[in-house]
């Protein structure tokens, strides 16, 4: 819709989309937009696919889910499921920014399936949208010594990419005011060392 | 929280449900879990010590609106929470309580599960505000939420009667800004009129019912005027769409995205029973073309054109567009699956030649070669939940058994077990206690020469929930029945609550039950087992209970995985690791059996090694890949503090 901003935070239950939904939803009210976000997960403690909505527009409340086709920013956690959401929702110009390290689905683990070849995978990721970036998201937030930290880098990714548009200071701000207190510092240094990832001034979607 | 209207705060709608609830003044607050309804509980718990309310989760949804009743007959306010599928173990009592005269306020709030993202049914409660006539509410945001959370509460007291408020799946999991209110008074001290007594007696129905017509009309009136109901677009356009809750705002979304905002116009409506006539009459009488969105079922549809067939002279000739004639239909099909925006632009779209133009979707070659790459996310029971063991127990007793037995079964995580995960074993689900019901039956049924074995499984907070009838039944009935009753604990599906079976130290004090205390004071025979600890016993269990007659009640024991392992200590897990030269992998000729079929999050099969290998991070420790590897090739050790 014109003068809307869809964003679709996705990944596998347990990486911690809804928080990082949560955080950019806050930074968008905090700028006076009108904010909804849809949350959208089954059994999400048994490992599947999960994904939350961010929209804004200066008008009406928006509905919770991103029309089929009218996805702006894909943030993945995870390069299958950035697949998935892009094939749903994705058009030509969506701009992506994808985790690199792949979860295992329990049937590849099993030996039902293979995961998808990695060259292939990446390759139509590129044909599928008008950006993709590759993030170190995982690998940054193990350096930090806690891969649940994967969320705010990822964050930090997008706010590094200028694809929102929203200062690092605002998200920084959200940071500190919706988290724990003990949360805090490993937060932000998450964001932080997510900025750099995201390669500022990033292409932008159309 | 003190409320400042100026500053929004983003909720759930279903914590935009809960402050509503709060600011409404409610007393007592009681429901039982189910997906979409739970975080309403879930929040009110967290502010119950703070503002005064009782909070419980009950056994049941009827014992959850008979117990939030009592409040309502004694001049407090109550609410009750549930899903849609819940709402019919309610509706017992619903359809009577709406005879009373209630001098407090009770709002029935059921969240809905369109397209069922995580239930069985995708059933569209609101008819049942129609069966009890009572009215409904359906907001669109979570701030509406509130706002109807509020006046639900006050139109319940003020007419004396429930009030209904409806929510979606997208609606309860969806987040957006609300403006937070003050938090009403609770009232005087309850007491319970002993001259009003709210007796449903024969005699007394007909009177009742009336007053609750006359109630409705009143209700109308009210709902004419009200700002739940409103238009968007410009006059004197002649196609209306009507929409209601959630579709209203899929229903703008359409409208501005094919630029059609100056040829279309919106009728939201938030009070769908009773409809408000003279409303929907304004604005059907000027328009030629009525388009619907709703979600699931037709019902204000159908409400539209009896009010258009009964006023026609008013209404006009109208060309009504929507799911009785399948104009409005989602993939699936008229009727079916979710309302979204989608939907909404297909049937807008078609409305008008040349279609508005939307921006160019992804090449379709792109899209066939994604679905070629895309594995799916299956459902996996937990690393180390004790479902796995019980599953594989049940099925290996069953496969010993070898008279083609299965297992019938309900709702909860162990409903997995019809799928992959617990290894395709259970072979009809419906609703809560189902196949202990199916059960009582299956047992009859020998009479006419059915001869497999069958089993009834169902969870510990089901069995309180609607097991006990069906086992009184059993007994009563003399049947050959084995109900296996998987107690872990807690309510897990939903999100982990506390239950009759949860231990006290769990639930803070509330008393615990012993599932095996009920079944034996039933008159049943009953043991407990844990197959995650022994599961050689656990088949033994089974196999001896489906060759004998009368009723069995095996009770598996074990505590959650993923609830517990939160709350334990890491260290004292048991180290669970495969020792790589006793794993002969692809040339043991057990095919993978741990990796493959056990399925478990924790154990994968190193391609470069050719063994399995146990991911430590992962595994809990639970041993029971230990206990059935042919080999016997994966070992375990204890730490000191013992298995935790």
């Amino acid at each position: 819709m014109k003068g809307s901003t869809n964003v679709v935070i996705t990944g596998v239950g347990g990486q911690g989309n809804v928080l990082a939904a949560r955080l950019l939803a806050a930074v968008a009210l905090a700028e006076g937009l009108e904010v909804t976000v849809g949350d959208v997960y089954g059994l999400t403690q048994r490992g599947g696919s999960v994904a939350s909505h961010v929209r804004w527009t200066e008008g009406h409340p928006l509905p919770p889910l991103v029309p089929q086709g009218a996805l702006d920013i894909l943030v993945a956690f995870e390069p299958l499921e950035a697949l998935r959401i892009q094939s749903q929702f994705g058009r030509p110009e969506t701009a992506a920014l994808v985790n690199e390290s792949p979860v295992m689905p329990i049937g590849v683990q099993a030996g039902r399936f293979p995961y998808p070849d990695a060259a292939a995978l990446w390759s139509l990721l590129d044909r599928m949208t008008g950006s993709c970036r590759r993030v170190a998201g995982s690998e940054t937030a193990r350096a930090l010594g806690n891969v649940q930290a994967l969320n705010t880098v990822m964050l930090g990714a997008l706010c590094g990419s200028g694809l929102v548009g929203f200062e690092a200071g605002a998200f920084e701000e959200t940071i500190r005011s919706e988290l724990p207190a003990r949360f805090v510092d490993l937060n932000l240094e998450a964001f932080k060392r997510g900025l750099a990832l995201g390669g500022a001034g990033g292409k932008a979607a159309e | 929280m003190t409320p400042n209207p100026l500053k929004r705060v983003l909720m759930l709608g279903n914590e935009a449900i809960a402050r509503g609830a709060l600011e409404g003044g409610i007393s007592y607050a009681t429901g039982y879990p189910g997906n979409p309804s739970s975080e309403i509980l879930e929040t009110l718990f967290k502010w119950s010590d703070a503002h005064d309310v009782a909070v419980e989760w009950s056994v049941n949804e009827i014992v959850a609106l008979e117990a939030a009743a009592a409040f309502a007959f004694s001049g407090r306010r109550a609410v009750v929470t549930m899903k849609q599928n819940g709402l019919n173990v309610a509706a017992d009592f619903l359809t009577t309580v709406s005879l009373d005269e209630l001098p407090g306020g009770l709002l029935v709030v059921v969240c809905d599960d369109p397209g069922p993202l995580t239930s069985s049914n995708e059933q569209d409660s609101r008819h049942f505000a129609r069966i009890a006539q009572i009215p409904l509410l359906e907001p669109s945001t979570p701030q509406e939420a509130k706002d109807m959370a509020v006046y639900g509460l006050e139109i319940s007291q003020r007419f004396g009667l429930p009030c209904m408020l409806r929510a979606v799946s997208r609606l309860s999991h969806g987040r957006g800004p609300v403006s937070l209110g003050p938090v009403a008074s609770k009232g005087p001290q309850p007491r319970f009129d002993r001259d009003r007594p709210k007796v449903g007696l024969p005699f007394l129905v007909t009177r009742n019912h009336a007053r609750l017509l006359r109630l409705r009309e009143e209700i109308r009136a009210e709902f004419e005027a009200s700002p739940w109901n409103g238009y968007t677009g410009p006059e004197g356009v002649s196609t209306l769409v009507v929409a209601s809750g959630l579709s209203a705002t899929y229903g703008l979304e359409a409208i501005q995205t094919l630029d059609l905002g100056d040829r279309v116009g919106l009728l939201k409506l938030g009070t769908t029973w009773p409809l408000p006539r003279e409303r929907i009459l304004e604005r059907v009488g000027r328009a030629d073309t009525v388009c619907f969105l709703e979600e699931v079922d037709p019902f204000v549809e159908e409400g539209v054109k009896v009010v258009c067939a009964e006023n026609g002279d008013r209404a006009g000739r109208i060309r009504f567009l929507g799911k009785n004639d399948g104009f409005v239909a989602g993939p699936d099909g008229p009727g079916v699956g979710e309302m979204n925006t989608d939907t909404a632009l297909s049937a807008l779209g078609r409305l008008f030649d040349p279609a508005p133009v939307q921006g160019e979707p992804l090449p379709e070659d792109l899209l066939a070669r994604a679905r070629d790459l895309l594995v799916p996310r299956e459902l996996s029971f937990c690393q180390g939940c004790p479902h796995r063991a019980s599953f594989y127990a049940l099925k290996t007793a069953l496969e010993l058994d070898g008279r083609d037995g299965f297992l019938v079964g309900d709702i909860g995580c162990y409903g997995m077990a019809a799928g992959t995960t617990g290894f395709q074993q259970i072979k009809a689900l419906h609703c809560m206690g189902s196949g202990m019901g199916n059960a009582c039956g299956f047992s009859r049924l020998k009479e006419f020469g059915f001869d497999q074995p069958v089993v009834a499984v169902a969870g510990d907070s089901t069995f309180f929930h609607a097991g006990l009838p069906a086992l009184a039944n059993a007994v009563h009935h003399n049947a050959d029945a084995v109900f296996v009753i998987l107690d872990n604990a807690v309510t897990a599906m939903t999100g982990f609550q506390v239950n009759p079976a949860t231990p006290a130290a769990v639930s803070h004090g509330k008393r615990e039950l012993r599932i095996e205390n009920a079944a034996r004071g039933l008159g049943a025979e009953a043991v407990v087992l844990d197959p995650v600890a022994d599961v050689n016993a656990a088949v033994e269990a089974v196999l001896q209970a489906v060759e004998t007659g009368g009723v069995h009640v095996l009770v598996f024991r074990h505590g959650c995985a993923t609830f517990f392992q939160k709350r334990a200590d890491r260290s004292a897990r048991p180290r669970v690791w495969v020792d790589a030269e006793t794993c002969l992998g692809d040339q043991c000729g057990c095919n993978r059996f741990c990796s493959r079929i056990l399925s478990c999050p924790a154990i994968l099969f190193d391609p470069e090694t050719g063994v399995a290998r146990i991911d430590e991070q992962v595994c809990t420790g639970c041993g029971l890949c230990v206990q059935v590897c042919p080999r016997e090739a994966i070992l375990l050790e204890r730490s000191e503090d013992g298995n935790p």
